[in-house]
């Protein structure tokens, strides 16, 4: 099933409580008070929906990946906040209770405290929780004490904003849109309870422990992490994992990382991390033995399931390198035959992961790895620059590479610019799999 | 069932199915309230 199919699905959730709410064949008011209705009713079930695109459900990130759905949750909650502050601002009819013989509430807007005040408190607390999502970075949250804010914000806006429709609503007093609402608001808050709770509790009985931690290029090191249990993680080269080393199997502190080993190389897991900030800046003092978790395996950057591919070019910026050396390490131990071509930027040496490796690579398995460096020492011989068009033209240009399979993980800027790219060169996009993990 | 957003890029590929998104739902709404005129 394509990833469009993705789109309708979510606007018949966010169009169900207005649909409902038009078929009831309620006599309209005037025109601004039922656009008000509208915005808020549309309003309240996108910020519903926003639940389920939590970038954790798989049956929806395999077709889109964690990265565009994750990017989809920032830009509809945006949204959602739009038609939530235009919904008070409409109403132009009176705010007194209606007139006894006005059985449909035509003339007026059901107006009282008790109808208002969860509404205000919703209204209110929306717009602080994006801007809080927004900022965050320059705020200074704590990625953690954002998250739990984050959650338990949304939670209350969620609850909130039901209650109100529930009091307040002219269209939600109709007993098949009250339960509808109710059903909304259970399956979100169920949805949420399913990440932070359930899925924890299961993830309780498969404990990991860091074997190694070790440095592989500057402010950069490849954690190992071995299973406390029998049996093994099930992923994909590629794929990524949440991880949460040395803290409770409830800590809102998990962070997600590609998995940079093979899954056909044995039952441990290797990430290849760079310090970047908070959690990250620690992990080259993480000590062996010590307890982590693992929520995995997401996103769709893999090779797997793409097995028509005459090819494999995989296209990496700095630490990106982390899942095309998973695929790269997973394709050598499993003998895959087809050609490989690795184009890795960096901007100086230093900042070369597994370099050895990676010429041990080329050597055994005949992977074509291309290093380029926008700052090269002295004496360098290789690619210099960014990754752009020119060099994927010589490298991709002509009818022999354009049924390969090119996957993409790097900076926001790099993925885009090589996408742009390789689309000009003839490479259809549904042979172009990517993924960041900057949203913005 | 062949995917209409193929060919594009991932990034206009989001931008197109938000657009996409918000104008059927600013429509919905705009009828909603055009109701009380029609």
């Amino acid at each position: 099933m394509p990833v469009a199919i993705l789109i309708p699905l979510y606007l018949i959730l966010a169009l169900l409580p207005l649909t409902l709410a038009w078929a009831q064949g309620l006599p309209p008011r005037s025109f601004l008070d039922e656009l008000a209705s509208a915005a808020g009713l549309v309003a309240l079930a996108m910020i519903l929906a926003e639940f389920f695109l939590l970038g954790r459900f798989r049956s929806i990130t395999r077709r889109a990946g964690s990265d565009v759905i994750m990017r989809a949750h920032q830009l509809l909650a945006r949204a959602a906040l739009v038609f939530a502050v235009l919904h008070p601002f409409l109403y132009v009819s009176p705010m007194t209770p209606p007139p006894v013989w006005d059985v449909t509430a035509r003339t007026a807007i059901n107006y009282g405290w008790t109808q208002m005040w969860p509404g205000i408190a919703a209204w209110l607390l929306l717009g602080g929780l994006v801007a809080t999502a927004i900022g965050r970075d320059i705020i200074g949250l704590r990625y953690e004490g954002w998250r739990l804010l984050h959650g338990l914000g949304a939670v209350a806006i969620a609850g909130l904003g039901v209650l109100h429709a529930l009091r307040a609503g002219r269209y939600s007093a109709d007993p098949l849109l009250e339960w509808v609402w109710i059903a909304l608001l259970a399956l979100a808050v169920g949805a949420l309870l399913h990440v932070y709770v359930i899925a924890p509790l299961i993830r309780w009985r498969r404990p990991w422990r860091v074997a190694s931690v070790i440095p592989v290029a500057e402010r950069t090191w490849a954690v190992t992490l071995s299973p406390d249990f029998d049996g093994q993680a099930d992923y994909k080269a590629g794929q990524f994992a949440w991880l949460n080393i040395g803290r409770g199997v409830f800590s809102l502190n998990e962070n997600p990382f590609s998995i940079a080993s093979a899954p056909s190389a044995g039952r441990d897991v290797a990430f290849i991390i760079k310090e970047l900030g908070d959690f990250t800046r620690t992990i080259g003092r993480i000590t062996p033995g010590t307890r982590a978790w693992l929520e995995a395996p997401h996103g769709h950057l893999t090779h797997e399931g793409h097995g028509a591919a005459p090819g494999i070019a995989l296209i990496a910026g700095g630490v990106g390198v982390a899942p095309l050396l998973g695929i790269l390490r997973e394709l050598a131990a499993t003998g895959d035959p087809r050609p490989t071509v690795l184009l890795y930027g960096n901007r100086h040496e230093g900042q070369i992961v597994c370099g050895e490796e990676l010429q041990d690579l080329a050597d055994s398995h005949g992977t074509e790895v291309v290093h380029v460096l926008s700052e090269p020492p002295e004496g360098w011989t290789g690619a210099t620059g960014l990754i752009d068009a020119d060099l994927l033209r010589t490298h991709f240009e002509g009818a022999a590479r354009r049924d390969w399979l090119y996957i993409l993980c790097g900076p926001p800027a790099m993925l885009n610019a090589v996408e742009e790219a390789l689309i000009a060169l003839g490479i259809p996009s549904s042979h172009i799999l990517s993924e960041q993990f900057v949203y913005d | 069932m062949t995917d209409p957003l193929q060919g594009l890029p991932s990034r206009r590929r989001i931008r197109l199915a938000m657009t996409l998104i918000l104008a059927v739902l600013t429509l919905v709404i705009l009828g909603f309230g055009l109701r009380a005129i029609g």
